[in-house]
């Protein structure tokens, strides 16, 4: 037994800094597929507007059959729910690939979109409920904070200003200082709740893409167990991976410009075809900027999910080559 | 699949010296900690500049002088001193505590030269220098996404590369239960503990560090497992009724760090 600690990767978790590094190594080591994916997973998102289109010019030049519409609006929000769930399912799909990359399982391309797939509704429910339960948070936390404003501000004296304004040299500045810094504190504090909120549930989707036997609800309640107590861990990674996508962004977004700026030189700026032209061009890219940051994120969040299984629930905690050692029974 | 990039590097004496480059998340997490702090700083600074001015021009009004040209010169020397604490907190903290800054340190990161030597006066000079050039478009965050050591401008110029720190190994102590103190001493005897690779070991030692940090549910299973399976590994025949997995799992820990004192 001669110790030598050094051969193997150390199993320990990563740091913030090697979590947002490893989310990048994924997807520059597979960027073919999981742009692929992403513009797959794009395309569904935009079919539904795409149909909009026609449906609008019909209405517009016509100017008739107005009844259609009591057909086709509830048609085109069964569309736009069915393609978003696909979008879902397509994008699951890659932190899929990621999580599998992670954990050193194989599985082809056609084999995770399958999987997430067929899970495609309850990505939907997952992110209907997320949405729910935001908008019912972000109420409730306006409401407390609404109240702490206007507790403090009558607290401060504030009521009494504005009964009988006296003449601002007459109020005491320091006076005046606190209760804007205190105001300031509580705006900071009601942000800080919901980054908080926000963060524990930023891994949903990931136990639905990955683990087995699993529902919306049960989803949710992993993403709440895992990041319990690795909160402000999980919002640095986030915050770095922002820094670092917005470069990314910008270098679409100059392309655009550019091609806008020759464009100046053969097309008068005025013409409808080049209004035209720059609203299309606007569209796509966007849609760009979307399929190029998708895998990032997509990713990102299939390494802070091992991280926090590796955390939690210690899964890179095994013993190697099992297997072949274990004495004939 | 590796998720750093590496860097080897032969001294002289021929020794091969193997580092982790620090990577793009590392960096780009070390410069908004620093940036943050840097902001504190510039913010402390104007404050106590537009206080001094104000006291200045004030007592200068009160002499009846001529200070028209004053406010334009303050502004001047303002501009100057926050490029010089711009430029000096990199210089500063990179020299004092050899290559890191308070956003390195947390991030665990260090500037290093190109032949490992720690970084001087004259390398950290010349990275803060050109810090502003590699910030402008984000010009040092491609350098560092597009080539394999890493360097931004910065870097190239002044011959350094940014490495991850050796990983402090002996924070953690594991606390052991009575009961695995006890069976640590008969379990030599018992079972065949030599089938036990040290890589085994390196995995109980993790499971027993990271513990804590984990669900009740997982840790009970996981603990159950690693129990089960190298007891199989070890043939061991029989378990004290009262010894639970943990102090099996620690007994063996004790057991290794017993007869190779390196293993902390």
């Amino acid at each position: 037994m001669t110790p030598s600690f050094d051969t193997q990767e150390p199993i320990e978790p990563m740091t913030v800094g090697n979590v947002v590094n490893t989310g990048f190594r994924l997807y520059t080591t597979n960027w073919k597929i999981y742009l692929r994916v992403a513009a797959l997973a794009t395309l569904w998102a935009t079919i539904p507007w795409l149909v909009l289109l026609p449906i609008a010019i019909f209405f517009f030049s016509v100017q008739n059959y107005f009844n259609l519409l009591f057909l086709l609006v509830p048609a085109w929000i069964v569309l736009l729910l069915f393609c978003f769930a696909r979008y879902l399912g397509d994008a699951a799909a890659i932190a899929r690939l990621a999580f599998n990359e992670l954990t050193n399982q194989d599985e082809t391309l056609l084999q995770a979109r399958r999987f997430t797939g067929t899970r495609k509704w309850s990505f939907l429910l997952l992110n209907l409920l997320i949405g729910l339960i935001f908008t019912v948070m972000f109420i409730v936390l306006y409401i407390l904070a609404a109240i702490c404003i206007v507790a403090i501000f009558a607290a401060m004296g504030g009521t009494a200003f504005l009964l009988n304004p006296a003449p601002a040299a007459a109020v005491n500045p320091t006076l005046i200082v606190l209760t804007i810094l205190i105001l300031l504190g509580v705006i900071l504090i009601f942000f800080l709740l919901l980054i908080w909120f926000g963060v524990r549930f930023a891994v949903a989707d990931m136990p639905l893409a990955v683990e087995p036997r699993i529902n919306a609800t049960d989803a949710i309640g992993r993403s709440w167990e895992l990041t319990r107590s690795n909160v402000w861990r999980i919002f640095l990674v986030l915050t770095v991976t922002t820094i670092i996508a917005f470069p990314l962004q910008a270098v679409v977004q100059v392309a655009a410009t550019t091609i806008q700026e020759v464009l100046t030189t053969f097309v008068p700026p005025e013409s409808f075809a080049f209004i035209g032209f720059t609203y299309i061009l606007s569209v796509i890219v966007s849609l760009l900027v979307g399929i190029v940051l998708l895998p990032l994120w997509q990713a990102m969040k299939a390494v802070i999910y091992y991280d926090l299984r590796s955390r939690r629930e210690g899964i890179d905690i095994v013993l190697r080559d099992l297997g072949d050692r274990l004495p004939p029974t | 699949m590796r998720y750093t990039n590496r860097f080897t590097l032969s001294t002289p004496e021929s020794v091969e010296l193997e580092f982790s480059l620090a990577g793009i998340g590392n960096r780009v997490f070390a410069l908004f900690i620093d940036y943050q702090v840097l902001g504190l700083i510039l913010a402390g600074h104007a404050t106590l500049w537009l206080f001094i001015s104000i006291q200045l021009i004030s007592y200068l009004s009160r002499l009846n002088a001529d200070f028209s040209s004053l406010p334009l010169w303050l502004l001047a020397i303002f501009l100057v001193l926050n490029f010089a604490i711009f430029v000096g907190y990199f210089v500063f903290f990179e020299v004092r505590w050899q290559g890191q800054t308070p956003g390195k340190r947390l991030a665990k990161i260090r500037v290093i030269r190109d032949d490992g030597r720690p970084v001087g006066l004259n390398q950290a000079m010349l990275r803060s220098l050109l810090r502003p050039v590699d910030d402008l478009f984000f010009i040092g965050l491609f350098f560092i996404l597009l080539n394999q050591q890493e360097k931004r401008i910065g870097d190239w110029v002044a011959g350094t590369l940014v490495v991850q720190e050796e990983r402090d190994r002996s924070k953690t102590d594991i606390l052991c239960s009575e009961y695995a103190h006890e069976f640590a001493q008969d379990l030599p005897d018992q079972s065949q503990i030599e089938h036990l690779t040290p890589d085994d070991f390196a995995v109980i030692r993790a499971y027993l560090r990271r513990r804590k940090a984990m669900t009740p549910r997982s840790r009970t299973e996981l603990s159950m497992k690693l129990a089960q399976q190298i007891r199989q590994l070890i043939q061991l025949e029989t378990i004290p009724p009262n010894l639970n997995s943990d102090d099996f799992l620690e007994a063996l820990y004790l057991v290794y760090q017993e007869r190779s004192p390196r293993f902390d």
